[in-house]
């Protein structure tokens, strides 16, 4: 049972931590664009005060997620010239200004825009900030579409100058626009939405059991549940007609594979009956979310764990797509890796990688479960305190 | 100087095949020196957590504040920068470092998670996340002292050359406690100081020793650098140097003894630390130059293509000059004394 190669470890190490960064970074755009919502609808005619509250709640989530997939990208750079070392030697010139692209437009949206959005709503004129919003939701989208494109891309090597290594570009319109990548972003989309969905449902439930809910509590709510059904509709349509490009098809699936996708579909499954719960239970009462039995909403607490796994775990199944190739066609997953690595630090360091995941976890469960008894806390962070 | 250099790589100080990676180096240099010192005393003061009473640490969770968005940053703009220009380096180095960058991305995520997760919970909550953040910073600092530890030794396997790593690891963690400290003794006046006052004290003594150790490893187990650095012309300047290195920490001990009388000479300390450890990397680079890692891979032959290098050229070139504009309006404040809340007269409501 224990019969794991050196290179298998590696493969487990990497796309773990790339999955755990991908889930904090989709659901951090997510996040995004539902503040973006918040925001819009305060300046609309007949604006009350839920719609703000509802941002003043949610925008603190979204710091933590910003926090934790900024820092979760530094793993992946270094496990990518660690782990897999003949890979940007290959792939440098495709790369190379990606990597800076990114980090660039990283730096200038954390440091300006998602700073100023979180720390400086007080000194600016409502409009302002609104437009500060809109900016870093747009600026983290592109972030994520260009790193999902490069990772369709690396399933579909288009646009190859042809015999070259290290690979290159000879037209970057056809890394940006093969048809693969923009059916991927869909799907992403989905799965963005799906994980803010369930967390949305997961909170407001349990806010739901420390005290009766206030009118932008319920709004939450409804939203939650809204995006949580609609988004898993949208992922089960785009798996279903995108399902040969993403995934490897069952056959030739290692058995850990076959047992990861049954669990990812269970819990689905398990999703969806408790959206569908919730709608037959709101129209029959049409009464609000907020007044639902207990036992119905401690079962929906549990609906964010259970979607954050399903989507964590499709991730994994994500990754299984092209077996042995890390660009595919061209460079092996054998090619990349060097064997200086012993199995024994390998693995070691996976399984630490691993408990550190489940310390940031906990620390964003509890928060968040603070958050839903006691309300947020106001932040400060001015310069010039200190 | 530039032409000889160019000249024995047969090329023409104006090729840009010699001048581009010339440039994404300078850019690499500037953000490593930029994250050592300005994450360093950040590092140094989440290290000194521990030894604080809980209104101090407070105090010192505030003092981080301003310049946290901008902290966590470096470690990150340094990995990116290297994968980005020089893979053939970065493949080399990050093989032979795995597990101290794998720390010290270990290290950095902790604690940036602690801080930020520290300011969003309630009272009851935050014990655990100063913990996390004193944990995660002594990660970060073992993790860039081993980094350090095996340049220094150059990546040899023997087992003295592991252990000496070690030990210029735990001389880069006194490094960074002592940054800390002297940051905290120049920004405060009263029991903290105090306090302030005797880290120094024990962590300069350490730091001391740590960079005997770095020079000795690197001048001992490479020859060429040996040699390079007792050539005639270039014997008295790296001496001078070397002398003046010693110096500062008695000047440092000097300041220290007499801190209550010190009122005008107390930002002393830290700046002298921030020319510690500035020699000590300039020192290795001068003496790596102008290789990448020592007598495998230079600088010219780690990065990717010319076409790759001259499209990053002109990023680089914007973050040559924005970066360093950016870092002063950002870091502004560093060297003043602690403003209370209440001087702040446009406190608004925070959110």
């Amino acid at each position: 049972m224990w019969d794991i190669s050196t290179l298998q470890l590696a493969k487990l190490q990497f796309f773990s931590s790339l999955s755990f960064f991908a889930i904090f970074g989709l659901c951090t755009v997510g996040l995004g664009w539902l503040l973006v919502f918040c925001k819009m609808m305060t300046h609309s005619q007949t604006a009350d005060g839920r719609w703000m509250d509802m941002y003043r709640f949610w925008v603190r989530i979204f710091a933590l997620c910003v926090t934790v997939s900024l820092l979760g990208m530094v793993f992946l750079l270094v496990q990518s010239g660690a782990l897999w070392p003949g890979l940007f030697v290959r792939l440098g010139p495709v790369s190379g200004p990606l990597v800076v692209l990114v980090a660039a437009l990283t730096f200038v949206i954390k440091l300006f825009v998602v700073d100023i959005m979180l720390y400086r709503q007080g000194s600016l004129a409502p409009v302002l900030h609104s437009l500060f919003v809109l900016l870093a939701a747009l600026g983290m989208t592109s972030i994520a579409m260009l790193l999902i494109i490069f990772q369709s891309w690396l399933h579909f090597p288009v646009g190859l100058a042809p015999d070259t290594l290290p690979l290159t570009i000879a037209d970057w319109r056809h890394f940006a626009l093969h048809s693969q990548a923009w059916h991927r972003i869909l799907f992403m989309t989905s799965v963005s939405g799906l994980g803010v969905g369930s967390l949305m449902v997961s909170i407001s439930a349990s806010e739901a059991l420390a005290k009766p809910l206030n009118t932008s509590e319920h709004l939450g709510f409804r939203i939650g549940t809204g995006l949580a059904t609609v988004s898993l509709a949208a992922l089960v349509v785009g798996g279903g007609l995108f399902g040969d490009e993403l995934f490897r098809n069952a056959t030739s699936l290692p058995v850990a594979g076959v047992a990861v996708q049954k669990l990812a579909l269970g819990l689905l499954v398990l999703v969806g009956l408790l959206c569908l719960a919730q709608w037959a239970w709101y129209l029959k009462r049409r009464g609000d979310f907020g007044k639902m039995p207990r036992w119905l909403l401690h079962a929906l607490v549990w609906l964010g764990p259970a979607g954050w796994l399903a989507l964590w775990l499709i991730q994994g199944l994500l990754s299984l797509r092209d077996g042995q190739f890390f660009v595919h066609g061209l460079i092996t997953f054998a090619e990349a890796f060097s064997d200086q690595q012993s199995a024994a630090l390998i693995g070691a360091v996976t399984v630490f990688l691993w408990l550190l995941f489940c310390l940031v976890v906990a620390g964003f469960v509890f928060l968040a479960r603070r958050a839903a008894r006691f309300g947020v806390v106001p932040v400060r962070k001015i310069r010039r305190t200190a | 100087m530039i032409e000889t250099l160019a000249g024995s790589l047969g090329l023409n100080s104006y090729d840009p095949g010699f001048w581009m990676p010339l440039l994404c180096f300078v850019v690499f240099l500037g953000v490593c020196i930029a994250g050592a010192v300005l994450d360093g005393f950040d590092l140094g003061v989440g290290m000194l957590m521990p030894f604080a009473t809980p209104e101090q640490r407070a105090r010192m969770f505030t003092f981080l504040g301003p310049w946290r968005d901008m902290n966590v940053f470096w470690i990150f703009l340094g990995c990116a920068i290297l994968l980005a220009a020089f893979p053939k380096a970065w493949a080399y180095v990050s093989g032979g470092l795995y597990l101290p960058l794998m720390l010290l991305a270990a290290g950095a995520l902790l604690r940036g998670i602690a801080y930020e997760f520290r300011l969003r919970a309630l009272v009851d909550g935050r014990p655990v996340f100063a913990v996390a953040f004193a944990a995660g910073s002594v990660l970060t600092a073992f993790g860039q002292g081993l980094v350090l530890g095996r340049i220094a030794v150059n990546f040899g396997n023997e087992p003295g050359s592991e252990l000496f790593a070690v030990f210029i690891a735990l001389c880069t963690v006194a490094t960074f406690i002592l940054l800390g400290a002297t940051w905290l003794l120049m920004r405060v006046d009263d029991d903290l100081q105090q306090q302030a006052r005797g880290w120094v004290r024990r962590a300069s003594r350490l730091t001391a020793a740590g960079v005997v150790a770095v020079s000795v490893a690197l001048g001992m187990v490479n020859s060429g650098v040996f040699f390079k650095w007792t050539e005639t012309t270039r014997l008295p300047v790296v001496l001078l140097g070397w002398f003046a290195m010693l110096a500062i920490f008695v000047m440092i001990e000097l300041v220290v003894r007499k801190v209550q009388r010190a009122r005008v000479l107390i930002w002393l300390p830290f700046i002298l630390t921030v020319v510690i450890v500035l020699g000590v990397i300039g020192g290795i680079v001068f003496s790596v130059f102008p290789f990448f890692v020592l007598d495998e891979v230079t600088i010219w032959e780690s990065v990717s293509s010319l076409e790759t290098t001259r499209i990053l050229v002109t990023g680089f070139f914007l973050f040559l000059v924005i970066l360093p504009l950016l870092v002063v309006w950002y870091y502004r404040d560093l060297l003043g004394k602690e403003r209370k809340a209440r001087d702040v007269s446009f406190m608004k409501r925070g959110d």
